[in-house]
C-alpha cells in the first residue's frame, strides 16, 4: 500500500487504453488469457459471495485476480487497465479488512468493475482504436469516481444493507454459514455419528450459557468425535462453496487431437470386433485364446468409453454465465428474480455444451423479459411471492441430457398465439388445436416480429433460431406452460453427437439402422393387416390402430435387390408425433452405433441421417425417421 | 498445360489418367452398401478405414458399359475440390496401369469427338511413347451442382410412398 500515493497520482484520466507500441505480444497473448480466467472465475466467485459474503477464500481470490491482472498490464504499459484494477484493488483490500461491507453498491460496483475490464480485454483482443480508448477512458473514469465515494463516505453502502436487496443474505453471520448451506448437526445426523435427541440436547447446552460453536460442545460433551465433527465440517464447506470445491487438475489437449485420437480409437473398435467376427476364427479357437480375446475386447470397449467421456465437459460454466446474465438483466428490468442452478456437474459432449449456451441465453432472456411480470403485486395477487424464481436445471435421463428453464411467471398466452397463429393463416379459424400444437408456433419463424405488443410476441423473437439450432444437436424442445403458474422449456439433448442406440435390421439386400430411441414396438406382419385406406394409402391395423405401411425397400430400391421376399416383422417407429409401420426383412441386433457423417453430396437424400460401420465392417445406413415421417404425408 | 506426374488407369480399351496430387491411395475392391435415389454411377459407400466415403463407377460416369468387377477392379481414392471444401471419394476403375511423366509438349487438346467419354471431363490428351492417355480433369468429375442434385432432385419426381 506504501505506493499508493504515487499511484493515485498517475490515475489521472490520461491513462490510456492503446497498446504501447513496445508491448510483447508473447506476453500480451498470455496476459489476455489469464485475464479472461480471472474475471470470468471472479465473476462467479462473486456471485457466490453474494449468498455468503463471509467467505473469505473466495473474497482472497477476487483480490488475487484484480492483483495479478494490475501487474501484468502494468509491465505491459496498459496504463488503464493498471489504474482501473489498482483502484478495484484497493477497495477490495478494504472489504477484505471490514472497513467496508461487500453488499449493495460495492458488490455492484464490483462486479462492474470486472465487466469494465472483460471489455478491456476483448478490445485489446480485437485491437483497441480512438474510440475505444476514449470510451473505456470515459468508463474508467466514471467507475473509479463510483469507488472513491464508496471508500470515502461509507455511509450509502452500510445503511443499503438487508432492504431492497433480494440477492444479499445481510442476515447472515459474517463467519456463520449461508441460510442456503446445510447446518453442521444435519449433516453429522445425516451421516449416522449422531442421534437427534443428542442433537437438539447439544443445540440447547450450545446456546446457554454463552454463545459456543456446536462443534466444540459436541466434542467436549462426547457426543461425537473430533474426527467425525472434522469430516462433517468438510462436508458443509464444500456445500458452501460449490465453486472452489470442484476444482481438479487438468490439462489442456488441442481439440484436434482429441478427435484424431476419439478417430482412432473408433477404428480399434470396428478392427476389434472385425476379428472377433471373422469366420476364419470360429470353431477352432483354444480356450486360451479366447481368453485372450476377450482382454482385448474388454480393453477396447474400456479405451472406448474413456474416449467419450474425454469429450464430456460439466455445463457449470455455461449456468455460471446464466447466473451472470440474470443478474444482469434483473438489475436493468428492476424485477426481484431468484436463480437457481440444478445439476452443474451433468455432462455433455464439449460441442453441445458450447452450442448450447446461445439458445440458453436467448430462452432466459425471453423468460425474465416476457415470462416474469412487470408488477410484483400482481405475482401476489396470484398468490406467489414477489420475487420470480427462474430455475436452470440439468438431468440426465436414459442416453439423453435435458437442461430445463423453468419461470414462475405468467406463463404462455394461448389465446394471443392462437390469434397470431390464425393472423399469419397458420391454421384455420375454426381450428381447436391442442396446447402442444399452439406452443408449438412460438418457433415459426418471424412469429412475432409483428408489432412487439402482448408478452407473446416477446416469446417468439428468435425461438425459430433456437429450435433450429437445438435440432442441429439432434435435440428437441418441450414446452409445458400453465396459465398463472409458468412455463417450462425442456431441452432434450443426446448425451454425445456421435453414439446412438440403433437397431440393425435387413430390408432385402441391405441392412438399416433404426434409432432404437425411434422404435414403439415390433410386431410379426401378418397379410390381412394390410388394409387400403381411400385417401390415405396403404395402412396397417396393429392392436386397433391404423398406421401408415411404408415399405423402405419401394422407396430406397425401387428397382432392384432379390426378389421381393414377404417381409416378416413390421418395426412400428414414432417421430414428432406421428408413427409408421416398415416392413422389414430380418432383425440383425441392437448395438451401440458410431455416427459416420455422410458426404456431402449424400446429405440431401431424404431419409438416411448417416452411415454407420456394423460389426463386419460393411457399411449401414442410418434411417432419419424425421426425414422418412415428412416424406410420406 | 498440366505437366506432370499422372496416375494412369484403364476403362475397358483406354487409358486415362488423373494428376497424381489428387490421389491419396489406390484400394482393392471393398464391400459397397448401395445408396439409395442416387444414380446409377454413384455405387454407394464404403468404409475406409473407419471412414464412410461415397464411390462412384466410372465407367456409368461416362456413359460407357457397366461390366462385373474382376479382381483386378481397384478404387482410386481421389481428393476432389468442391467450391470451397475438399471431398475424399472412391473411383472404380478396371484397373491401375502406371505412374506417368507427362510434359507439356506431350498434351495436346482434346478431340471434340471420337472419345468414348463426355470431353468436358477431359483436360488434354497425353502423348507418351505410343500410348495415348486421356487426362482428366478430377474436379469436374463430380460438380458442385451435380453433388447437390443428388438425393434432393432424384426424390422430388420418384413417386413418394405411400
Amino acid at each position: 500500500m506504501s505506493q499508493t500515493g504515487s499511484l493515485e497520482a498517475v490515475a489521472s484520466d490520461q491513462a490510456s487504453f492503446l497498446l504501447p507500441a513496445d508491448a510483447d505480444t508473447g506476453i500480451l497473448a498470455d496476459f489476455i488469457a489469464e485475464a479472461n480466467e480471472h474475471l470470468e472465475a471472479s465473476d462467479l466467485h462473486l456471485l457466490t459471495l453474494e449468498t455468503d459474503a463471509g467467505n473469505r477464500d473466495l473474497l482472497d481470490a477476487v483480490f488475487r485476480a484484480f492483483h495479478s491482472i494490475k501487474g501484468v498490464a502494468g509491465f505491459l504499459g496498459l496504463d488503464g487497465i493498471k489504474v482501473l484494477s489498482h483502484e478495484a484493488e484497493n477497495m477490495l483490500d478494504k472489504i477484505r479488512n471490514g472497513e467496508i461491507p461487500l453488499q449493495g453498491p460495492v458488490m455492484d460496483c464490483v462486479f462492474d468493475s470486472v465487466t469494465f475490464l472483460k471489455g478491456a480485454i476483448a478490445d485489446l483482443r480485437k485491437g483497441v482504436n480512438d474510440e475505444d480508448d476514449a470510451r473505456s477512458r470515459e468508463a474508467s473514469s466514471a467507475l473509479r469516481t463510483r469507488i472513491r465515494a464508496l471508500l470515502s463516505g461509507q455511509e450509502p453502502a452500510k445503511t443499503g444493507a438487508g432492504e431492497g436487496e433480494p440477492l444479499a443474505s445481510a442476515s447472515a453471520p459474517a463467519t456463520g454459514p449461508a441460510p442456503a448451506a446445510v447446518r453442521l448437526g444435519d449433516i453429522l445426523v445425516a451421516a449416522g455419528d449422531l442421534a437427534p435427541e443428542s442433537l437438539a440436547e447439544a443445540l440447547k447446552e450450545q446456546a446457554d450459557p454463552a454463545p459456543r460453536k456446536l462443534g466444540d460442545v459436541l466434542v467436549e460433551t462426547g457426543r461425537a468425535d473430533a474426527k467425525q465433527v472434522a469430516q462433517a465440517l468438510r462436508v458443509q464447506k464444500g456445500a458452501a462453496a460449490p465453486g472452489i470445491a470442484a476444482v481438479k487438475e487438468t490439462v489442456k489437449v488441442d481439440a484436434e487431437r482429441l478427435d484424431r485420437l476419439l478417430d482412432t480409437i473408433g477404428e480399434l473398435v470396428i478392427a476389434e470386433s472385425m476379428i472377433q467376427g471373422s469366420p476364419e476364427l470360429k470353431g477352432r479357437v483354444s480356450p486360451k485364446l479366447v481368453q485372450q480375446m476377450g482382454q482385448l475386447d474388454k480393453i477396447t470397449r474400456e479405451l472406448q468409453e474413456m474416449g467419450t467421456s474425454l469429450r464430456m465437459v460439466p455445463v457449470r460454466p455455461t449456468f455460471q454465465k446464466m447466473a451472470r446474465l440474470v443478474r444482469d438483466l434483473s438489475k436493468n428490468s428492476g424485477k426481484a428474480v431468484n436463480f437457481l442452478t440444478v445439476g452443474e456437474e451433468t455432462e455433455l459432449d464439449k460441442t453441445v455444451v458450447e452450442k448450447i449456451g446461445d439458445p440458453l441465453v436467448h430462452m432466459i432472456r425471453n423468460s425474465l423479459d416476457h415470462g416474469i411480470e412487470s408488477d410484483p403485486q400482481d405475482r401476489i395477487r396470484s398468490g406467489k411471492p414477489a420475487t420470480a424464481t427462474v430455475k436452470l436445471s440439468a438431468f440426465q435421463k436414459g442416453g439423453n441430457v435435458c437442461i430445463e428453464i423453468s419461470d414462475d411467471g405468467k406463463g404462455l398466452n394461448r389465446d394471443a398465439i392462437l390469434s397470431k397463429a390464425r393472423e399469419r393463416g397458420l391454421i384455420k379459424e375454426d381450428a381447436n388445436p391442442t396446447d402442444k400444437e399452439v406452443w408449438g408456433y412460438i418457433f415459426e419463424a418471424g412469429f412475432s416480429t409483428a408489432k412487439q405488443v402482448t408478452e407473446l410476441s416477446g416469446r417468439g423473437v428468435g425461438m425459430d433460431v433456437v429450435k433450429r439450432n437445438i435440432e442441429i444437436l439432434r435435440g428437441r424442445i418441450d414446452i409445458h406452460s400453465v396459465p398463472g403458474q409458468g412455463t417450462t422449456f425442456s431441452i432434450w439433448l443426446p448425451l454425445t453427437l456421435a453414439i446412438i442406440d440403433g437397431m440393425v435390421v435387413r430390408i432385402s439386400d441391405e441392412r438399416y439402422v433404426f434409432p432404437t430411441l425411434s422404435i414403439v414396438r415390433i410386431v410379426s406382419y401378418l397379410e390381412k393387416d394390410r388394409l387400403t385406406v381411400k385417401g390415405k394409402g396403404e395402412m396397417l391395423s396393429v392392436q386397433g390402430e391404423l398406421v401408415p405401411f411404408f415399405p423402405l425397400k419401394d422407396y430406397f430400391q425401387p428397382d432392384g435387390g432379390r426378389s421381393a421376399q414377404a417381409a416378416r416383422l413390421i418395426v412400428i417407429a414414432e417421430s414428432e408425433g406421428r408413427r409408421a409401420a416398415f416392413p422389414v426383412d430380418e432383425l440383425l441386433g441392437q448395438q451401440q452405433i458410431v455416427i459416420k457423417k455422410l458426404e456431402t453430396a449424400f446429405q440431401n437424400i431424404p431419409g438416411l441421417s448417416g452411415g454407420a460401420i456394423l460389426s463386419d465392417g460393411c457399411v449401414g445406413l442410418i434411417l432419419d425417421m424425421d426425414g422418412l415421417m415428412k416424406l410420406g404425408f | 498445360m498440366s505437366a506432370g506426374k499422372y496416375l494412369t488407369f484403364k476403362l475397358g480399351p483406354e487409358d486415362f489418367g488423373i494428376g497424381i496430387l489428387k490421389v491419396q491411395e489406390i484400394i482393392g475392391m471393398l464391400a459397397v452398401t448401395r445408396m439409395p435415389r442416387t444414380p446409377a454411377y454413384v455405387r454407394g459407400v464404403v468404409n475406409l478405414r473407419g471412414k464412410v466415403i461415397p464411390v462412384l463407377d466410372l465407367r456409368l460416369k461416362f456413359g460407357m458399359e457397366a461390366r462385373p468387377d474382376t479382381d483386378r477392379t481397384c478404387i482410386i481414392v481421389v481428393q476432389l475440390q468442391s467450391g470451397d471444401s475438399v471431398i475424399t471419394m472412391g473411383i472404380i476403375v478396371d484397373e491401375v496401369s502406371e505412374v506417368l511423366d507427362v510434359a507439356s509438349a506431350q498434351i495436346e487438346p482434346p478431340p471434340s469427338f471420337g472419345s468414348a467419354v463426355d470431353v468436358s471431363f477431359i483436360m488434354g490428351m497425353g502423348k507418351v511413347g505410343n500410348k495415348v492417355v486421356q487426362l482428366l480433369d478430377a474436379d469436374r468429375i463430380l460438380m458442385r451442382q451435380e453433388l447437390e442434385a443428388i438425393g434432393s432432385a432424384e426424390s422430388a419426381e420418384a413417386g413418394v410412398h405411400p
